[in-house]
């Protein structure tokens, strides 16, 4: 898809397992490995090679390469690269795989890990070693076929799916990918039994169904295909790649009228797949995280000034669950801070085709309008949100900001005061709140909205306490004032506000002054 | 300088070299002479001759390559601007051409360059294109010289494609430019001395483009120009993606709108000014806009009608037929060209078209993104396609490697196209487990030709042209000595020119197809290698294909242990026919237009029996 929320992940990514040594010495690959072999300028190079599929052979060093991970390395990855809640996953697996080493579960469960992270090398090293200590598990040979079929190694994967296979002769996913890559590489007779044996046994494993249809599609049995298929769409509904394997069978049958049928449908299930029955593989994609702690992990980051590296996080995150609606509301803020209003709403529109009616997403796409400087669509959005969650202090606060953009000062006092109904210690609102307080000359007001604001020393904002101190000044409290205005300077100090802090000197200066002038001593603020 | 030596699988094809009739040269290529100026060696055909007796057995030579890129002064450096930002065209490399700018019988060479992404148009402060030109006629030494300031082509543009044809008609090549920006026309003045004439010619288009084909689409006897555009992307309003473990990189086209292609007519009259048309819709040719990468242009469904194939990034393909009257119909859905066997789109960059199998069409093969297979579509006659990737052993080295360049040569002269696949990333790979590669960079491959439908995977590099991160590839005999030589371009690297050194070259034939006008307007043109017994070779004259790249538009013919003479037939792209007879092999000879026997394409069944095992 484009826009929305496709457009912030990254579709058809490619799988970034291993480099193209790792290639080198894998037998899908033969040519490759040839090659590497192939370095000194006299070789002669011959482009079958052996099957390397026996555990222990696939990672031999490449020839005149670096060498992959072995089995010991894989407790010694660097996972500083790694985002840092999917670090301190992975780091709690290997703690446990180093504590014991010879647990094949313990390895077994690090493999998958870096199998659903797309770390190849380590993954292949660690399921080897787990087949290793547990060379009668068949889930460890199975995953380890499953990851090396992902990386296009199809011999070596064959070897460990028959493996899978001998161990768990009744196991259809076993079966099935064996089958399949039996057919691939044109051993057709035992690809066909081993279909037929799998459908017999598991009439509805549709992975089975779907693949001897595809199989016989290519060999033009068009009517045998077609059952097949037909079967597989039975059991799971429609789904847009069977259709196109129904299309090329009734189009070897000469039949028109259903091989544009079956076209069309393929085009409008394209993105339309049958739900796995595949037990381990959906194991193997349980264990990545969910898009939460992601979307957490951007919040915190946002929160913290970087607003940069939030993005990171966030479209992994709906990259794992491009319906994230966390996700797609704290995009739709993040654009807006970063001023990128088109992003903001096509995240947006992508969110609201989930769920219009979340008060704070039209609240973070008004806070993309106000900074696009739209103030008007950003009174739209935020009334939207009050609408939709009255007691939404934030977004009464902003709506004030939006009126006061536009020049409505009334509206704005009014919605800044709505802010401060529904939130009373929401600092914006206070701020402007009391600001309109002390032009009317309404200091004691300001003491008394801003005072509880201020208690808590960690939470203090300058800005609020240079308004205090400035109500205290203007009832001719100048001992509270300057006091105030020192923690004002301070604050601004440690928050890094440079011209608050200058502005607040200048204050003090002049309190100074005037302290002076009435014959008060002590105004040395140190 | 590295060499690939790369022996054929098959024992008995070296047992049946051993046993090569005496008269066959053997001289290697540097024995052999070269063509002086004017082209000595082109004899032309004569009027008749026997039908061959040495039926084309495949010669079972061993294949070798050397990169000679600086021994012979192709001293180029691509620049991809990156600065940690990703921006996206930084990962998309650039293409190159193989051309004669200057009619002297021997192929310069044109290098696309890239720059920074963020730089103004015209910054004169960005690296500009380079032309190179071959110095090999006349002093019979491979060697180039660097000609882009007095050529007039340095254009400093962020560099993506180019594409190559005689667009006035005036018997020289002309060079059209893609840019990431506005494209430029160069019209070369026959000395390979090139203006800009973008402005003039009304070619003012600003999007992203990527690869362009000349044809005649209108069989009005001027080339017309196809362009893909790939996605609106802006460096201004640009957010780069992250991979699975969190680490930033580049982004893929889905994370951006597609963008239309767009074709135009040329409107060239003898006496007036070059003027080209945007008939995108007009012809038919407007479609939801997708991220084109690939085109080649071919008679697909056999009509006589020159089709377009685009090659379109992690969507549908298109293949747009040529209805006759001007005007195109899509049809990759029902042609079973869009998607692959298992009616997946796929991520195609690179796309070539030729007869491998040689059963008389053109066959299709595609370059994929790593985790896809490259895809080979074969024709099952009429323009209907089958994907048999697997069949024939194209998937073998490619689920790891994303490819681009790409296409259909005969490396070996044994007759039959073998394939060269240009790979490298263009997202990060596990760099952990290989320190100091780049994360990008992937091994390139040919698939060598059995001759029974299958091919046999190869990988192409050595210890000191390790993996890189490879994208353009153009292909032609750049020392005229028989045999298909390859440049390839990388992402933010040197160019590599991979010279052929079969040992003794095998037996071939070059051909150039001229009009009578002296026009090089040929392209489209398909010609048949005639051979009594045996299946007819089909062979197209093309510059397009591969990827932002344009190739030596001459027609080349592996012919075995077979050296001549040979009889050719020739369907022009205006549907014409003609017989050349009594060709001399292993030499260049141009065919001109209006100089032939009559010739049927029927005719051919008198000669020639069907030999093919190959996938349908």
């Amino acid at each position: 898809m484009r826009g929305g929320a496709g457009a912030l992940t990254r579709p058809g990514r490619a799988l970034a397992l291993g480099t193209w040594l790792a290639c080198a010495g894998c037998v899908e690959d033969e040519a490759t490995q040839a090659a590497t072999a192939a370095a000194t300028p006299t070789s002669t190079v011959a482009s079958n090679a052996s099957d390397s599929s026996i555990p222990g052979r696939a990672h031999e060093p490449a020839a005149g390469g670096t060498a992959r991970p072995t089995a010991e390395d894989i407790l010694t990855v660097d996972l500083q690269s790694l985002l840092p809640v999917i670090r301190e996953q992975v780091s709690a697996a290997r703690a446990a795989a180093v504590a014991t080493p010879t647990d094949p579960q313990r390895i077994g469960h690090l493999a998958m890990l870096f199998h659903v992270y797309e770390l190849g090398d380590p993954a292949l090293a660690a399921y080897q070693r787990a087949r290793q200590l547990a060379p009668d598990a068949m889930r460890w040979a199975y995953l380890h076929g499953a990851l090396l079929a992902q990386l296009g190694r199809r011999q070596e994967a064959r070897s460990a799916f028959r493996t899978a296979h001998e161990l768990q002769p009744g196991h259809p996913a076993a079966a099935t990918r064996l089958a399949t890559l039996l057919s691939e590489s044109g051993e057709h007779a035992e690809a066909r039994a081993l279909y037929a044996q799998v459908i017999a046994a598991h009439p509805e494993f549709v992975e089975a169904r779907l693949g001897f249809g595809r199989m016989l599609v290519e060999f033009e049995e068009p009517d045998a295909a077609i059952e097949q298929l037909q079967a597989a769409l039975a059991l799971s509904g429609d789904f847009g790649t069977a259709h196109y394997s129904l299309a090329l069978a009734h189009q070897q049958l000469g039949h028109d009228d259903a091989t544009a049928h079956h076209l069309e449908r393929s085009q409008a299930l394209a993105d339309v797949h049958p739900p796995g029955r595949d037990e381990l593989l959906r194991e193997l994609h349980a264990l990545a995280l969910s898009d939460r702690p992601l979307v957490e992990e951007a919040r915190r980051m946002i929160a913290a000034g970087n607003a940069r590296a939030a993005v990171a996080p966030l479209q992994e995150a709906l990259r794992r669950n491009p319906a994230s609606l966390d996700a797609l509301i704290t995009l739709v803020g993040l654009h807006g801070i970063q001023g990128d209003l088109d992003s903001a709403r096509e995240a947006f529109e992508a969110a609201a085709a989930i769920d219009d009616g979340i008060a704070r997403l039209h609240y973070n796409l008004g806070l993309a309008h106000l900074a696009a400087h739209e103030p008007r669509e950003a009174i739209r959005a935020l009334r939207r949100a009050i609408e939709l969650d009255p007691q939404l202090g934030d977004a009464h606060a902003q709506l004030g900001v939006a009126y006061q953009a536009r020049g409505d000062m009334d509206a704005a006092a009014a919605a800044f005061r709505a802010a401060l109904e529904v939130a009373p210690r929401h600092p914006l609102a206070a701020r402007q709140v009391a600001r309109q307080l002390l032009s009317s000359n309404q200091a004691r007001e300001v003491v008394e909205l801003l005072s509880p604001l201020v208690a808590d020393e960690s939470a203090m904002q300058p800005s609020l306490l240079r308004l205090l101190a400035t109500a205290h000044n203007q009832l001719g409290d100048l001992d509270t004032a300057l006091d105030q205005f020192v923690r004002a300077r301070s604050a601004a100090q440690r928050s890094g506000q440079h011209s608050l802090r200058a502005a607040i000197q200048d204050d003090l200066s002049q309190l100074a002054r005037q302290r002076l002038e009435r014959g008060s001593s002590g105004a040395d603020d140190g | 300088m590295s060499l690939i030596a790369i022996m054929a699988a098959c024992q008995g094809d070296n047992d049946r070299a051993a046993e090569r009739p005496d008269d066959t040269p053997t001289a290697s290529a540097a024995d052999r002479p070269l063509p002086p100026a004017g082209d000595a060696r082109d004899t032309g055909p004569r009027s008749s001759g026997a039908i061959p007796a040495h039926p084309p057995d495949p010669v079972a030579s061993p294949v070798s390559f050397r990169d000679v890129a600086s021994s012979v002064g192709l001293h180029f450096e691509h620049v991809t601007g990156a600065s940690g930002d990703f921006h996206f065209p930084e990962i998309m490399g650039a293409g190159a051409a193989l051309l004669d700018i200057d009619g002297d019988g021997d192929l310069d060479v044109y290098l696309l360059q890239g720059g920074s992404p963020v730089a103004a148009a015209g910054d004169t402060e960005q690296p500009g294109n380079c032309m190179l030109r071959n110095d090999l006629v006349p002093t019979g030494e491979l060697a180039f010289q660097d000609v882009s300031a007095p050529s007039g082509t340095a254009h400093r543009g962020y560099g993506m494609g180019a594409a190559t044809g005689d667009v006035d008609n005036d018997g020289d090549v002309d060079l059209f430019v893609t840019n990431a920006g506005p494209d430029v026309l160069y019209r070369n003045d026959g000395a390979g001395s090139f203006s800009d004439v973008s402005g003039t010619a009304g070619i003012d288009d600003d999007r992203w483009s990527t690869s362009a084909a000349f044809l005649d689409y209108d069989r009005d006897g001027d080339l017309d120009l196809f362009v893909t555009h790939y996605v609106q992307y802006s460096t201004g309003a640009h957010s780069p993606c992250v991979d699975l473990t969190g680490i930033q990189d580049y982004c893929g086209p889905r994370s951006y709108p597609g963008l239309d292609d767009v074709l135009l007519r040329n409107e060239w009259v003898p006496t007036g000014e070059l003027q080209f048309t945007d008939v995108t819709a007009d012809a038919g040719l407007a479609v939801e806009p997708r991220a084109g990468l690939g085109v080649t242009c071919a008679d697909f469904d056999g009509d006589g009608h020159t089709d377009i194939y685009v090659a379109n990034d992690q969507e549908a393909n298109l293949l747009w037929t040529n209805r006759g009257d001007g005007t195109f119909a899509e049809r990759a859905l029902l042609a079973g060209a869009a998607y692959n066997g298992h009616g997946a789109a796929e991520a195609s960059m690179g796309v070539t078209a030729g007869d491998f199998d040689g059963d008389g069409d053109e066959d299709l093969f595609m370059s994929h993104l790593s985790t896809e297979t490259n895809t080979l579509y074969v024709n099952r006659g009429a323009g209907m396609f089958r994907d048999a990737t697997r069949r024939a052993g194209l998937d073998r080295g490619s689920l790891m490697s994303t490819g681009f360049g790409s296409a259909w040569f005969d490396a070996d002269n044994d007759g039959h196209l073998d394939l060269f696949v240009a790979n490298g990333a263009v997202q990060r790979q596990d760099a952990a487990s290989t320190p100091g590669a780049s994360p990008y960079a992937q091994p390139n491959l040919l698939y060598r030709n059995t001759g029974d439908g299958s091919f046999d995977a190869i990988a192409f590099t050595t210890a000191d042209a390790p993996a890189e991160t490879s994208r353009g590839a153009a292909f032609g005999d750049i020392d005229n000595d028989g045999d298909t030589d390859i440049l390839v371009t990388q992402s933010g690297g040197p160019a590599r020119l991979w010279r052929n050194e079969l040992p003794d070259g095998g037996g071939w034939l070059g051909l150039r197809l001229r009009c009578a006008d002296d026009s090089q307007h040929a392209v489209g043109a398909r010609v048949a290698l005639l051979q009594q017994g045996h299946a007819i070779a089909w062979r197209r004259a093309h510059s397009d294909g591969s990827y932002l790249s344009a190739s030596d538009p001459r027609v080349h013919f592996g012919t075995g242990t077979h050296n001549g003479p040979f009889e050719v037939g020739v369907i022009w792209s205006d549907g014409t026919a003609e017989r050349f007879v009594d060709l001399p092999g292993r030499r260049f000879a141009s065919l001109v237009r209006g100089t032939g026997d009559e010739w049927s394409r029927d005719d051919a069944h008198d000669v020639a029996v069907p030999t093919s095992s190959a996938p349908r």
